[in-house]
């Protein structure tokens, strides 16, 4: 009932052992994604903006502490808490890309749906955007520029996805495995990241999402989230 | 055709005005013929009057299948034949969320007709000058009797015999 | 047999309650009756424009001002944040939704179980519920991030095929809020006919105007007095499920979330007799303002608040049950999260507003209600009820921004800390409510004259063996 087998169904592969806390992806999204910064008192009052940001979880006592790093987005859950909430279906399921889908014009902004998603992953638009200059000229033209009162979060760069489909219905064929990048995964400087369509068996991500080292954060709420996140190493973060 | 005459006797307690009623019947005074105004709601039991009888609220009824019907269509009408929109990887419609739509509307529907209900029954509202007396908020009870003008004789006698305070011709007078 | 001979030396008359004490026993002219009434709406010292003055002052800076302020520079000046999404706007809502069930319990509960002593009171209390329905109605509008959108929320057909979610718990907060508004502005309404029918015909000029469209050319005619009754009966009976229903509603936005400490299916229960609590604590509070502004002590008795503590102590018992169940279950078998949240309360910054919330709706009452002479005394109810709905109001305070800060994946823990801009607004909802309060007593008459007429007409005194007692008899 959730997901339907026809269409796509876009999945996110995080591998933890080779992310290194860099935060590019970070940069990235707030580059391709027209995310602002917000500035130091804003963060320090729990409102930093970011689609993506890596948890970083201290392990062990000194001298043995390590530093562990779980890049945490938008899990586009098949059964996503926050899109019931919402009274206005200003987040619904896309049927037809399997994607929690965000739609900024309808947003009144109650906030339900940041309180319902488990992983706090929506954000919210505290104020009016503010790009300081020259950044005010990289901004992107396929993405719109949020205003205040409205939730968003990461959307797997939707807008990638369609411009990719649209090329691939232009030129007559259907989308091939790795036409569709978004910004973080096409950032990381360690290939974390890997992006594709599940329903597509040859793909990437098919493989790697039945890899023995495939966990779901949360599992157990039965959100059902669309990203798998890897492991071998010692213990799981989160 | 007899000249028709209104008259009103204020009486200071629903005992005399039970004994005063029973007096007009005797003289051959119908029951619609009389009108009581008062200010505390002495039930037509203890003034021995004819009770009226309601046995089903349909006014009620009816309501609250207006509201239910509301609260179908605000619920099911726009899934099924508008625009359906997935959610939560759930089915288009559920019972149990819909149950809350479906209930509120027809409690609003219920209450809506029962209140219309009471207002056209009671002719409300009403401006036009009627026949009224405010002194039966000073607690007085009048009886209004709708008579031919032969009888009002008679009709005084008996009002004053079972202790009317006052008996006059009412006028028309705006509310 | 010696000793019950000695025993029948000490006997001594039981002692006899003096019967004028009570309202219902001590009937007086009509007339007088109205003139007590009609007096205060008619004369306002200078005391009273001034505190209208200061409220009206209040709403505009408080309320409005920062409102406006608000929505022109967006939510960020409150203080909220992620993964607080609500925070006192959301709390204030909830405890002014709960005041509303206090005219709803008082004029639909107790007529229906005939409570005699709900007489003089009910119009009182109902219209604290529409009050504080419009106080609360304000917050779902004030909280949104793009209020001057919030028309998206209503079902009105539209060529774009856009419709409301009809599954979200805030839909069917709308429904419920506008349902309930309605509801209990036509139960206010409907008693109050024939009051208004006596004031019309006692005032001149622009009251006289008001008061003939509002009584609708009520005579007092036998038929309008059945259906008047009829109706109201059908009122109590439906509006008591709807008050029930409103409630549950507004906990359904919190129960319905994934949020640990929210995810409860007490919840239901819990916030319903949380309200009643809070509701009739309230009554008690502003009855008593009201019976010492306007000089109102023939209606309002010593009997009067002395049933309306008991009743706050029995609820008090109940939200306690409550209370502990949904404490005892997390603390029991609930997950890690969960025993995160019971830190937070019990040694974490939110501590000494969960001591406090115990003190006020456990502590004071159980020790303070059982007793008669601290049920008479208008002094001491006053300020418990007060402690209560300071109580009540922490109570949702650490419910909704306070739970809300403990999430699954502890690096998105945050602390919350109200700005400024949402205690003002807060406060001004206060003043809101004791404004249309204040405004309202001049224009409506707050007893209901004939209700307690009607009493006193059942009520007679009646002797049983060798004492004298009270007698109510039932009149329909």
């Amino acid at each position: 009932m959730s997901e339907t087998k026809t269409g796509h169904k876009w999945t996110m592969i995080v591998d933890l052992d080779r992310c290194t806390g860099c935060q590019a992806c970070v940069v990235a999204c707030h580059a391709e994604n027209n995310v602002p910064t917000v500035g130091p008192e804003e963060v320090g009052m729990g409102r930093s903006r970011h689609w993506i940001r890596i948890e970083r979880y201290w392990d062990g006592e000194y001298p043995d502490i390590r530093a562990r790093f779980i890049p945490i987005m938008c899990q586009q859950c098949g059964h996503a808490p926050c899109e019931p909430v919402c009274p206005v279906f200003a987040s619904y399921h896309s049927d037809t890309e399997n994607l929690n889908v965000q739609v900024y014009n309808r947003c009144i902004g109650t906030r339900y749906c940041a309180n319902n998603c488990p992983y706090s992953v929506r954000v919210y638009n505290w104020f009016d955007p503010y790009f300081p200059e020259p950044l005010e000229q990289q901004l992107n033209p396929d993405v719109t520029v949020r205003y205040r009162g409205i939730m968003e979060k990461c959307t797997f760069c939707i807008q990638r996805i369609k411009r990719a489909e649209d090329a691939a219905q232009a030129e007559g064929r259907l989308l091939h495995d790795g036409d569709v990048v978004p910004a973080c995964v096409q950032a990381c400087p360690t290939k974390v990241f890997t992006f594709g369509d599940r329903n597509d068996e040859h793909s990437e991500v098919a493989e790697l999402a039945r890899s023995r080292r495939g966990f779901h954060v949360l599992e157990d709420l039965g959100t059902d989230p669309s990203v798998v996140y890897l492991k071998g190493g010692e213990s799981h973060a989160g | 055709m007899p000249r028709k005459v209104l008259l009103t006797g204020l009486y200071t307690d629903v005992h005399k005005a039970a004994d005063a009623l029973d007096g007009l019947r005797l003289l051959g005074l119908r029951e619609e013929d009389l009108q009581i105004s008062q200010g505390v709601p002495h039930s037509s039991k203890m003034l021995g009057r004819p009770h009226i009888h309601e046995r089903i609220p349909w006014a009620s009824i009816i309501g609250a299948l207006i509201g239910f019907s509301i609260g179908f269509f605000l619920t099911y009408g726009t899934q099924w034949f508008f625009y359906a929109i997935r959610v939560g990887g759930r089915p288009y419609t559920s019972i149990p969320t819909s149950v809350i739509p479906l209930y509120e509307m027809t409690m609003l529907g219920l209450i809506l007709g029962t209140f219309l209900n009471f207002l056209w029954k009671c002719g409300f509202p009403s401006t036009k000058p009627q026949y009224y007396d405010p002194i039966i908020n000073e607690g007085r009870i009048a009886i209004m009797a709708n008579i031919d003008m032969r009888y009002e004789e008679d009709v005084r006698r008996v009002m004053a015999d079972k202790g009317a305070e006052r008996i006059y011709e009412p006028e028309r007078r705006p509310l | 047999m010696q000793g019950d001979l000695s025993r029948l030396r000490n006997f001594v008359w039981p002692h006899q309650d003096d019967p004028k004490e009570r309202l219902l026993l001590d009937p007086i002219p009509q007339e007088e009756m109205n003139q007590i009434m009609l007096r205060p709406m008619m004369k306002a010292g200078p005391g009273y424009w001034l505190t209208v003055a200061l409220l009206a002052l209040v709403v505009a800076g408080a309320l409005f001002g920062y409102w406006f302020y608000m929505i022109r520079w967006g939510m960020g000046v409150a203080g909220i944040r992620r993964p607080v999404g609500w925070g006192v706007f959301i709390a204030t809502f909830v405890f002014w939704i709960g005041i509303s069930h206090s005219g709803t319990f008082v004029s639909a509960i107790l007529r229906v179980f005939n409570a005699e002593y709900r007489r003089p009171i009910t119009r009182a209390a109902e219209l604290m519920t529409s009050f504080s329905l419009l106080a609360g109605a304000i917050f779902p509008v004030l909280h949104l991030g793009r209020p001057w959108t919030v028309y998206y929320m209503l079902p009105i057909p539209n060529q774009r095929l856009l419709w409301d979610n009809f599954q979200s718990p805030l839909s069917w907060d709308l429904l419920a809020i506008t349902t309930y508004l309605l509801s209990s502005t036509i139960y206010v309404y409907l008693p109050m006919i024939p009051d208004l029918a006596m004031a019309r015909d006692r005032t001149k000029g622009w009251r006289h105007v008001l008061y003939k469209l509002t009584s609708l050319g009520w005579r007092g005619l036998e038929y309008e007095w059945h259906y008047l009754h009829k109706t109201i009966n059908i009122f109590a009976f439906a509006i008591i499920p709807i008050m029930f229903s409103v409630h549950t509603i507004v906990s359904w936005d919190f129960a319905m979330a994934k949020q640990i400490g929210w995810r409860s299916s007490i919840f239901g229960p819990y916030f319903v007799v949380g309200a009643i609590f809070s509701g009739v604590s309230a009554v008690i509070a502003v009855l008593l303002v009201v019976r010492k502004t306007m000089n109102l002590q023939y209606f309002l008795r010593k009997e009067h608040f002395e049933a309306l503590a008991k009743l706050v102590l029995i609820f008090s018992f109940s939200w306690a049950y409550f209370f502990f169940n949904d404490y005892l279950i997390e603390w029991y078998g609930g997950e890690w999260v969960g025993h995160q949240l019971l830190t937070l309360q019990a040694r974490g910054p939110i501590a000494p507003l969960w001591y406090g919330m115990i003190f006020f709706n456990i502590v004071v009452p159980w020790t303070t209600l059982w007793s008669k002479k601290v049920r008479q005394s208008p002094t001491a109810l006053f300020f418990i009820a007060l402690g209560i709905q300071v109580g009540m109001y922490l109570e949702r305070y650490i419910i909704i921004p306070g739970f809300l800060q403990r999430q699954r994946l502890p690096f998105d823990w945050g602390e919350y800390n109200p700005q400024p801009v949402e205690l003002s607004i807060a406060i001004g909802t206060l003043a809101l409510f004791c404004l249309l309060y204040v405004l309202a007593s001049r224009v409506i008459p707050l007893i209901p004259v004939w209700e307690v007429l009607e009493g006193q007409l059942s009520h007679s005194r009646r002797r049983i063996g060798k004492t004298v007692v009270t007698s109510i008899a039932e009149l329909e």
